[in-house]
């Protein structure tokens, strides 16, 4: 799985970059399902940061309350 | 004291008259508004001043007010034209009549405004400010910053109170893609003299954070005052552009925009706008890495199936390849088939005439032998059928012969003829090796016998029979 403090700006320049090899048929077909996976990680990686409460971050804004 | 005196009432009734003699009605005045308040009734009853320019020294005071029925035109007027409220610190330009009443003193009844005179004036002094700024170089600093992608934790400046900031956090926590965003309030006064030093404290405090948040959102709290010059204050301008982080403003107002909005990193017309702009965003960055992620499934389906393609044209290029091959060795194979019988035919003939000339040469061979054979039997079977003959003839020769000889060896014709016999110890002497010198010797002839005594014994070297 993507690092932890992966940023959203961080995946989605990877997910570009590999779009981009992709598209100038720089990878050979072996590296293409390694990549696949790559960015469906990413993505997953991003919807469940999106969507899903971070507790560490709740933790913070909890500390500014008081 | 005989001094002559009027009373109060007699003295302020006297200024009345002279001021309502002196005509001062419709009299354009321009000052700046030091207080205002509007009472039960709707009368607006208000400060005019007027500060010296260099040194900010009150200059000038008068009680002004402004009649509620005409105050609410007024107003209105005033708001639908400037986009800003009749609020403290406003300079204005009003149409006044000078009144005055002995119970009150004097007063200035104001009967018409001319906003535009408010508008030039606010639009120098934001001039200014933004002048200033640009001469410090911060003015587009934060434009300069990059908003993030995703702008998921928002630090708000914002009235807690105002229903602009409740209408904002419900938006953002009903958002239709699911988005979680982290907010946290960093309460600020908006109006008012305050307003100025409350917006920066709150910067300050957000400062303090900085590192947690990806934007400030600076939302005016809505309601019916639209006080609007705060954030055309240089200090507040100040604290914004150079924050490190994004501002992002949702002053609402619907004139021209204020220094905030003009130096802040993104400006938006409401706190809804601002909310909307923080969920589409999001939005659009789950939309785009779908897209995107689609388009790289897509890219790669394509690949491996224009591989695919290529072994499948590398195969089908293959099997005709394989085919021709095959056929060509059918072809050759068959026609080394088709020469075969000649080959086989010659071959055997060769053979055959080999074969044949072995066998004729073997056929005369066996002739011959069998030629040979049949002579030599011929003379065998002739040696046969004579040699009887033959063996007879000797047979009856040799026994003539025997009968010759036994008549010849007759010893005692022998004897007569000559012949004599000599023996050695009783036996005849018939081998002269076995007699010795010294022994006793007879000889017998035809009629009588010798004895004597061997002499010398000489043999003879070669062993004739007869």
């Amino acid at each position: 799985m993507p690092k932890k403090k992966l940023s959203y700006n961080e995946a989605i320049t990877e997910i570009e970059e590999i779009l981009e090899r992709m598209e100038s048929d720089e990878l050979d077909v072996d590296e293409l399902s390694e990549k696949v996976k790559r960015v469906s990680e990413l993505v997953t990686y991003c919807r469940n940061k999106l969507k899903t409460t971070e507790e560490e971050v709740e933790k913070v804004l909890k500390e500014m309350e008081e | 004291m005989g001094q002559e005196a009027i009373t109060l009432f007699q003295l302020n009734q006297r200024i009345k008259g002279i001021i309502d003699d002196a005509l001062l009605t419709s009299i354009w005045v321009k000052a700046e508004i030091g207080e205002l308040r509007v009472n039960r009734n709707g009368h607006c009853y208000l400060d005019l001043i007027e500060k010296s320019d260099d040194t900010d020294q009150l200059k000038a005071r008068s009680r002004a007010m402004i009649w509620a029925r005409n105050f609410r035109m007024l107003k209105a007027y005033f708001e639908s034209t400037t986009g800003q409220s009749l609020t403290t610190g406003l300079k204005v330009l009003v149409k006044v009549s000078v009144q005055f009443q002995e119970v009150f003193g004097m007063s200035l009844v104001i009967s018409d405004i001319d906003p535009s005179y408010t508008m030039g004036d606010l639009a120098r002094k934001r001039r200014e400010v933004l002048l200033k700024l640009e001469e410090e170089g911060v003015l587009e600093m934060n434009k300069e910053l990059q908003l993030a992608d995703v702008i998921q934790k928002i630090a708000i400046i914002s009235s807690p109170t105002a229903a602009g900031y409740g209408d904002f956090v419900d938006q953002l926590e009903t958002n239709h893609w699911g988005i979680k965003f982290y907010h946290h309030l960093f309460p600020a006064v908006m109006q008012g003299e305050n307003a100025e030093s409350s917006i920066a404290e709150a910067f300050d405090k957000v400062f303090e954070y900085v590192g947690f948040f990806d934007a400030v959102v600076l939302i005016r709290g809505g309601g019916a005052s639209i006080d609007l010059l705060c954030f055309d204050s240089y200090w507040v301008a100040y604290h914004l552009a150079q924050f490190p982080l994004p501002v992002i403003t949702g002053i609402g107002h619907e004139r021209d925009e204020s220094v905030a909005d003009l130096v802040a990193n993104t400006t938006l017309k409401t706190p809804t706008a601002v909310a909307a702009f923080l969920i589409e965003r999001a939005g659009a960055f789950i939309q785009i890495i779908d897209e995107k992620s689609a388009w790289i499934a897509d890219i790669a389906r394509e690949r491996l199936q224009q591989e695919k393609q290529r072994t499948e044209n590398l195969a089908s290029a293959y099997v005709p390849l394989v085919k021709m091959d095959l056929q060509k060795r059918q072809a050759r194979l068959e026609r080394q088939v088709g020469r075969l019988p000649v080959t086989v035919s010659r071959r055997l003939g060769d053979a055959f005439n080999k074969l044949s000339r072995i066998a004729d040469k073997s056929g005369s061979l066996s002739i011959q032998i069998i030629r040979g054979e049949r002579n030599s039997l011929k003379t065998n079977l002739q040696k046969v059928s004579t040699l009887p003959f033959k063996r007879f003839l000797e047979e009856d020769r040799k026994l003539k012969y025997l009968e010759q000889t036994a008549v010849l060896n007759d010893p005692v014709k022998l004897l007569k003829k000559g012949y004599s016999l000599s023996y050695v110890n009783g036996q005849l002497v018939k081998d002269v090796s076995l007699v010795k010198k010294g022994d006793q010797i007879t000889t017998r002839i035809s009629n009588g016998e010798i004895k004597g005594v061997v002499e010398m014994v000489n043999k003879k070297n070669n062993n004739n029979k007869y």
